[in-house]
This record gives C-alpha cells, structure tokens and sequence, in this order.
C-alpha cells in the first residue's frame, strides 16, 4: 500500500470535461511540490485523497469552467491523430507498394482509394471532431 | 509482528506493505501510481526527461509495426513522470505515474 496524502493544497483548478467530473489543477505534493494533476472520480487510486480534495474545490468555488473550445480543440487533435496513424499503418503499405498495388483488382484498387480519401475527408465530416464515422477498411 | 523503519510501521501483523513510498515497480495495477505506461502526451509543450505531466494530456496507445493506436476506452489520472522525452505532441513515451 502506498503512502496515503491528505490536506493537499492545490491551484488552477479546472473543469476540463463536459460532464465538469474531472479536473485539472497543481497539487503541492509532500514529496514532489507543485506537480499538474488529473483529479478524476474513476481514479480507484487512493495515493491523494480525490474526494477530500474536491471537497476541499467545492468548498471555495475556485474551479474555472470547463472550455468548450480547447476541449473540442484536443478531441480534433485525436480525431486527425488516429486518422493519420490509419492512413500509415493500413493504407500507405497498400497503396505505396507498388507490387502489391499491381496485384490488385480494379474493384479493390477502387476500395482502398475510396477508404484512403475518407480518412483524409473525415474533418469535413459535419459531426467532425466528436462524432465521426470512419470509414471501414476493404 | 510489525516491522518499523525510523518509527513508521512498513509492514503490518497481518503482513501488508504500508507507508511505502511510491516509485517504479510499487504496484502491478494498471494506471495506479507506481505504474509504468505507453502514452501520446498531447500537452502541446515539450517535457524532459523527469519532467511531469498531467494525465489529462495523456492516451494510452499501442504499437502497430509502423504506427500507433490509442485505447479512447480507457484514461489516466494523476500524475506522470516522463520517463524520456515528450515534445508534447509525440506518438508516444514511456511515464511513471508518480501522484
């Protein structure tokens, strides 16, 4: 079992989720000093006492609110994150390749350019960053 | 029998660790402090070797053999050591979480 910290001092709080359940902030560590913090209710790990520190929050209403842009700014950075990593781990073997493009049907050639130019579409998709379709995969 | 180093008891009559200060190895759950894990840190700004981050720029990912996928399904908390180099928009580095 670790070591169980409480009356930890924090600073620069905030809400950085739409459902304001978790929070960024500082926390003066016994053993790091001022280190960034994730406090998130589904943490089970109990090093830092999350529910006396958010209770320590709620008692001085200094959480700043949740930002709606930087969030929706990070879920576009992961949204074209994962679209690049699908364009190199699946489709750049295929479709670099020029042996084995050539062994290729027209139709599956076809398919594969279909399925690389939806990767590359997906921010022009009008629920783009939070709720996309991908494509799936010939 | 306790055992006690400098007054503090380390193991209990019932033989449990207690009061171990945390560091690399001290847990075997996934994503407690004391663990180890593969993360993209998405923070923006470049953390050195030792540095901290927080894990709310963090993703677990996974390797493929020419890129990377990240678990959506599950995320960190805390705090994490950076334990090599994060550019703050890296495909992935090895972290500690030490908080």
């Amino acid at each position: 079992m670790m070591n169980e910290y409480r009356n930890i001092e924090y600073r620069n709080a905030k809400f950085v989720s739409p459902d304001n359940l978790q929070i960024d902030c500082e926390i003066n560590h016994p053993e790091y000093g001022w280190i960034p913090y994730l406090l998130d209710p589904s943490d089970t790990d109990m090093t830092i006492d999350n529910t006396e520190l958010k209770a320590a929050m709620d008692q001085n209403g200094d959480v700043a609110a949740f930002n709606q842009q930087e969030h929706d700014d990070k879920i576009a950075r992961l949204v074209r994150f994962q679209r690049d990593n699908l364009l190199q781990i699946e489709v750049d073997p295929i479709v670099s390749n020029a042996l084995r493009w050539a062994d290729l049907t027209t139709e599956q050639q076809n398919a594969w350019s279909a399925y690389r130019t939806a990767l590359l579409d997906i921010t022009d998709q009008a629920g783009f960053p939070h709720s996309v379709t991908w494509p799936t995969k010939p | 029998m306790a055992i006690k180093v400098n007054g503090t008891t380390v193991i209990d009559d019932s033989r449990n660790l207690i009061n171990i200060a945390s560091g690399a190895g001290a847990t075997s759950t996934a994503g407690a402090v004391g663990a180890y894990a593969y993360c993209r840190d998405d923070s923006g700004s470049a953390t050195t070797l030792g540095g901290s981050v927080s894990a709310s720029s963090l993703y677990y990912l996974s390797n493929a053999y020419n890129g990377f996928y990240i678990d959506t399904s599950n995320t960190p908390s805390g705090t994490w050591r950076v334990m090599g180099y994060s550019s703050g928009n890296n495909r992935g580095t090895v972290l500690l979480r030490i908080s």
